[in-house]
């Protein structure tokens, strides 16, 4: 037996080790890099592109622009309005323009830099809302002046009659947020152009191969067999790259161009920035009941951001208004929906294909509905779940459905009815409900898979399946499949997969069909060939083949046994080599198009799984992060084939959907990325990720192999909105949109009662230009600096390769490098200045490496006990120290340090590096051209845009943006100096409260280095705590506070610091909280009052003010820290 | 041989490896490029995610911003730590630690610095200490499961 047992994946061993190939490891010999020149606007006509200089650059191959290309668009789901290359008109920022093949990448960018594009800039509509205006420009004029890609008006059943009984009604928006899938191997294509054979050779990450050869045949006009996926590892998909990305077709066109193959690697800010994501979406619904509180109806308005062209825009819009349909037993449902083009990248498909939308609206809504007619949450819904062996109105027939067992699992292990009965304490539970479909049959491609098995002489056993598995197990249900029948151990089975030239027809993952399909594929066939082999036997043995165990490798009658191979070889067919059966399986249920302009009714799938998810938060209302304590999950899928990967799909899917529901968001200024990486993209860490208990439940699935049900997407589902859910019962008010971030949470506590205020401005004479230029900024200042202003932008330092690192002995040597050369700049870890070199900061040509001095790497206690801390100690060497010694100073320097970054960083980075990092904000650092990147011509991009977590709420002029340094905002509480030396000016001391200028900026001529920093004794021995807010774990701060207090005998306070970070350009010392604390003792009253004394001098951005309660709030915690 | 180029000796996985090293070049540029070792992965090129962790001295490192030709100490890879790393890969395979497996190595390297020095006591401070490696796919159940169960694992010997 192996279905339902813990089996390892196949690969393992290989997996584990880094022994397999994903496409950036695939050695090809004399591959060229491939690059793309991008358009920097979101709309513009294209008068002419000059690729004259480019195609002289040394080392480059080709320059490609639409006119080389074939006038084609791509198939995507029918609608063929995207192009591989702009031809008249970019239609969003960072659109394929142009193409460049070169030996190396250096060359390749240099080319891209070279290519001349003239484009008429055009007014750009970059939100859906707006596009809908009548006055907004058109996206495709020709398609839809109104902006409207696709719509749909769907009607389930009787909504008039359903509505004629409803007895209470309630309506509200919901709104999803913009998610990046965030796959760890960033989207990357090699291929290689056979012109021999006429084959393009491709390896790419999918789980989809023929979607992929399907496209790159059809853009390139090859036949389909002569297009070739070979098989890879993948490295994620979530939907990202099912369906052709816009690499795959470009790739393809420079190797057929120069005969040679060629690497396009999207690099991790390319990923975020120019890769398909989420749609963001909103859905207006209304839902009603009757006297009985069952549910009678949904009415919903469905609005998707489609972007420039409609790629996954139609397709998830039809599922989700299907599923707002099926959930639960309706009467009637009736649902539209548009899909509306802006000028923005197109989203793609994303895990749950529109699903996680509709649930977190009908889940969200279910509990309002709940709370107005005084039920309980769980209640309500099981007056109204879907039942097993019910027919939806949407057509779906449901076979099983542990739909209650999910909810009683959840309500039994959260300890629901009595979590449900305290609230007020900022802790809540919530719980939503999930169903989704195993596999959607929506055309004759997703209808039908196939699968080879084959059985050699020696009795290996090979199975062949044009499936791949990005990471979804199902290399390991299918070897578990065919291992069942024959009697074998799985880990025997040689798979073949994924090849679109060697491997049987597979439609790919997707809609969670793998398990369903493929596996039902793999069930036949094994079925058949143990059939097969059984024969076989019985006739060698001369008894009934139903007599015949297959066990271990053999076949058995008793204590007679032949092996696998000696049947094989006995076998007509088999005789020559290989015995090969092969079996195709088509679903069982007919196919329903879901396009548009389909009515979207009948039974899409084989079968329904259901799921609960209960969770339990904990929300800090003064700051508004919520802390997700535990989920609870169970997951009605049938039959779990693989424990072990159907676990790690449900762990996976609500880390996942914890992301959705807390932070993920991508953000975007006029349709410019703005926050494309990790550090900016709130992705859950592992210490955000809480302990995640899986329960099964439910029934074998009438259909399905061996009884199962998918599981893939669902798990995504429910997360969110038991989250939103466990949030109102926590602080009894609702999060409508998604992330959840924590200014959303205080925004709906701020609704019913006012926050922290700052003093009025006309009192404030030194704010009145700054309130005045913040006040023109939206009304034409900021347009006017961004369009006339950047051009007299001072240019960018032209990247020029890193040409010597040297390696002083001493400081003196230190400082005279760098004297003796402009471009030079010291390093410690150097953990920022390749980033900053990538981000176009800084391009340094030597870089003079401090820790080369042996002065720099010391940690002492001099004879007065200050302790003095070396420029180039590590992170981590400087917290093992310190928390080696018994000064409370210390351990609050020590707390700040463990919550830097992480401990590789921490055991790269220097004190000096820390301190001396450039400024994080995130426009600042993406490109934009602004006034600390160009100069004073240029606008604070953060005026307008999105300021939320990262700027300044005090004292900020023209740049909102905070010093990112931790060590700072601590060591300026410690009284800390820097011992500073110059080649010119020699040493000299500075205050850790004088050594910032600006954000992140420092005192530091270029000359000087700093050599190292003391913390006097009297600092060390007051009691010192850190606490910041951040949106990841071990991010930067949002807002952080560190105090340095000392109490005298009566417990008064006798001596104070009191630090705040990431609420103004430098470490604010908050001197008015100091005066309030000092002398007194430190009741909580006090506390409180200190806490909030500073913020008088607040004068936040228009969605910044949060800040300033969360920075009350941090620093009220730590001043309980340290005075209690 | 690029300009600056200079002819560098770098230990890796116990074995010394002489070549040139540009400047600016990463070590992971290093391994993957000039050593063939393309075990560490290159996900953001930016320390941020931890797939490319190495260790060096024995501590875990970034290599995506790690310039290798200042590093004197030896450098251990997945490819070297595999075999100490065996039971941590089979209990990987068992509790559900890896699905694409792309994070997988920088998870092993980090989890084998984690071993040889002893695992925090608390679950919270087990999963600080993998702030450094993000997953997308697991959601990092498995893998902290996995270090318990190898770290409590009674047949485990120390490894000084």
């Amino acid at each position: 037996m192996t279905i339902g047992d813990l089996v390892r994946h196949p690969e393992w061993d290989e997996r584990t080790s880094g022994a397999i190939d994903y496409t950036r490891d695939i050695h090809l010999d004399d591959v060229l890099v491939g690059k793309i020149l991008r358009s920097p606007h979101a709309h513009a006509r294209i008068i002419e592109i000059n690729t004259t200089a480019a195609n002289q650059v040394e080392g480059v191959a080709a320059v490609l622009t639409a006119s080389d290309l074939p006038d084609r668009n791509y198939l995507d789901y029918g609608q063929k309005d995207r192009p591989a290359l702009a031809r008249d008109a970019v239609r969003h920022f960072g659109q394929e323009v142009a193409l460049v093949a070169a030996e190396t990448a250096e060359q390749a960018e240099l080319a891209i830099a070279a290519i001349g594009v003239r484009y008429r800039v055009l007014r750009p509509v970059t939100d859906a809302i707006a596009a809908l205006q009548h006055s907004a420009p058109s996206v495709h004029a020709e398609r839809s002046q109104a902006n409207v890609a696709t719509s749909l008006h769907r009607r389930f059943g009787n909504p008039d009659a359903a509505k004629q009984r409803t007895v209470h009604r309630t309506k509200a928006e919901y709104h999803y947020g913009i998610q990046a899938h965030a796959c760890m191997e960033p989207q990357s294509v090699l291929a290689s152009w056979d012109a021999e054979n006429g084959v393009m050779n491709l390896w790419a990450p999918t789980q989809a191969a023929r979607n992929q050869q399907l496209e790159v045949a059809h853009m390139l006009g090859l036949e389909l067999n002569q297009v070739r996926l070979h098989r890879v590892a993948v490295g994620g998909d979530f939907g990202s790259r099912v369906r052709a990305t816009d690499i795959e077709v470009l790739a393809a066109t420079l190797s057929r161009h120069t005969s040679r193959p060629v690497l396009i690697a999207l690099s991790r800010a390319d990923e975020f920035a120019h890769n398909k994501h989420q749609h963001g979406s909103r859905i207006e619904l209304e839902t009603g009941i009757d006297d009985n509180n069952a549910v009678t109806y949904r009415d919903a308005r469905i609005t998707v951001e489609n972007g420039a062209f409609i790629h996954g825009g139609s397709n998830m819009m039809s599922y989700c208004s299907i599923l707002l349909g099926a959930q639960y037993r309706l009467e009637g449902a009736e649902i539209e929906g548009q899909s509306v083009y802006t000028h923005r990248r197109p989203g793609g498909s994303f895990r749950g294909a529109g699903g996680p939308q509709a649930v977190f609206a009908i889940e969200s809504q279910m509990d309002e509905l709940a709370d107005e007619r005084g039920l309980d949450p769980i209640d309500l819904r099981l007056r109204s779940v879907n039942q097993p062996g019910d027919q939806t109105i949407t057509g779906w027939e449901i076979g099983s459905c542990g739909v209650v067992a999910c909810i009683e699992a959840v309500r039994e292990r959260l300890n629901w009815d009595k979590a449900r009965k305290s609230t007020g304490s900022g802790r809540g539970v919530g719980i939503a409900i999930a169903m989704h479909c195993s596999g959607a049959i929506v055309s004759p491609g997703t209808s039908r898979a196939e699968a080879i098995i084959e059985i050699g002489h020696n009795s290996g056993i090979s199975l062949a399946s044009g499936c791949s598995d990005p990471g979804t197990g199902e290399s390991t249900v299918i070897a578990q499949i065919c291992a069942e029948e024959l009697g074998v151990d799985p880990a025997t089975i040689d798979l073949r997969l994924m090849d679109t030239a060697t491997t049987p027809y597979d439609p790919g993952g997707g809609a969670s069909r793998a398990t369903h399909l493929t596996g039902s594929a793999v069930l036949a066939a094994s079925q058949a060939m143990a059939e097969t082999l059984r024969e076989v036997a019985a006739k060698e043995f001369g008894v009934a083949p139903g007599e015949v165990i297959l066990r271990d490798g053999f076949a058995m009658v008793g204590e007679r046994r032949l092996s696998l191979g000696e049947l094989a070889a006995a076998h007509p067919d088999g005789a020559s080599g290989l015995l090969r059966i092969e079996r195709e399986h088509v679903a069982e249920v007919p196919i329903v198009p879901m396009t548009a302009d389909d009515p979207g009714y009948g039974n899409l799938s084989p079968s329904y799984c259901y799921a609960a998810h209960g969770v339990e938060v904990q929300v800090d209302v003064e700051t508004g992060a919520v802390e997700v304590l535990r989920v609870v999950a169970a997951h009605d899928s049938g039959t779990i084939l693989n424990p072990i990967g159907a676990r790690g799909q449900v762990v996976g899917g609500v880390v996942m959907g914890l992301g959705a529901a807390l932070g993920e968001q991508l953000l975007y200024d006029a349709g410019q990325p703005i926050n494309a990486s990790y550090l900016d993209y709130a992705l859950p860490r592992a210490a955000q990720a809480p302990p995640v208990e899986v329960i099964f439940v439910g029934d074998e699935s009438p259909r399905g192999p061996y009884g199962a049900k998918s599981i893939a997407e669902i798990a995504l589902m429910p997360t969110a909105a038991a989250v939103a859910n466990a949030v109102a019962h926590a602080v009894g008010g609702r999060v409508r949109a998604l992330p959840i971030s924590p200014d959303m949470v205080q925004r709906g506590l701020r609704l019913r009662s006012p926050g922290i205020g700052s003093a009025p401005l006309w009192r404030r004479p030194n704010r009145w230009w700054a309130a005045t230029v913040r006040w023109l900024y939206p009304r034409g200042l900021r347009a006017l600096l961004h369009r006339w202003g950047t051009r007299f932008a001072k240019p960018a330092a032209a990247p020029h390769p890193i040409e010597a690192v040297v390696r002083p002995s001493d400081g003196d040597a230190a400082v005279a490098a760098l004297a003796a050369n402009p471009d030079a700049c010291a390093i410690g870890g150097a953990t920022d200045v390749l980033v900053m070199r990538e981000q176009g900061l800084a391009s340094p040509d030597v870089l003079v490496d401090l820790t080369a001095c042996d002065e720099f790497k010391r940690i002492t206690t001099n004879a007065e006990g200050d302790l003095v801390v070396g420029a180039a100690v590590t992170l981590a060497d400087i917290g093992r120290h310190l928390r080696s010694t018994e000064q409370p100073g210390d351990q609050g320097l020590a707390t700040t340090i463990e919550a830097i970054a992480s401990v590789q960083i921490r055991e790269t980075a220097t004190l000096a590096g820390n301190l001396c990092q450039a400024n994080r904000c995130w426009f600042y650092r993406s490109g934009f051209t602004c006034f600390k990147r160009g100069g004073s011509t240029c606008p604070c991009y953060a005026v307008t845009g999105d300021h939320r977590y990262f700027h300044a709420v005090l004292d900020a002029g023209r740049c909102q943006a905070v010093t990112p340094s931790d060590l700072a905002t601590t060591l300026t509480a410690l009284d800390a100096a820097l011992s500073i030396k110059g080649a010119n000016s020699g040493e000299r001391t500075v205050p850790m409260a004088e050594f910032y200028v600006g954000p992140g900026e420092t005192v530091l001529r270029h000359d000087e280095i700093i050599q190292s920093v003391t913390v006097p004794a009297a600092a060390r021995s007051r009691y010192a705590h850190f606490e910041k807010l951040t949106l990841v774990e071990g991010g930067f701060a949002v807002v952080s506070a560190c105090v340095s207090a000392d109490r005298d005998e009566s417990g008064a306070v006798a001596d104070c610091r009191i630090v705040l970070g990431g609420v103004a350009n430098k470490p604010y010392r908050a001197g008015t909280a100091e005066r309030r604390l000092m002398a007194a003792q430190p009741t909580d009253d006090i506390i409180a009052a200190t806490s909030q004394a500073w913020a008088k001098a607040a004068h936040p951005l228009v969605g910044n003010a949060w800040k300033v309660d969360a920075a009350c709030g941090v620093l009220r915690r730590t001043l309980t820290e340290v005075l209690k | 041989m690029g300009s600056g180029s200079v002819a560098t000796v770098l230990t890796v996985n116990g074995e010394p490896r002489k070549t040139d090293i540009a400047p600016g070049e990463t070590l992971l540029d290093a391994l993957r490029d000039r050593f063939g070792l393309t075990g560490a992965k290159l996900a953001c090129g930016r320390g941020e995610c931890g797939a490319c962790t190495v260790l060096i001295g024995g501590r875990p490192v970034m290599a995506c911003v790690t310039l290798a030709i200042r590093i004197d100490e030896p450098i251990e890879t997945i490819e070297g730590l595999a075999e100490e790393a065996r039971d941590l890969r089979a209990a990987l395979a068992d509790c559900g630690g890896f699905q694409c497996a792309f994070c997988t190595p920088g998870m092993v390297v980090r989890g084998v610095a984690l071993l040889r020095h002893g695992l925090p006591e608390t679950d919270a401070g087990l999963r600080r200490e993998l702030t450094g490696n993000l997953c997308r796919c697991t959601g990092y159940q498995g893998v902290i499961e996995a270090l318990r169960r190898v770290a409590t694992d009674p047949q485990r010997t120390e490894i000084a």
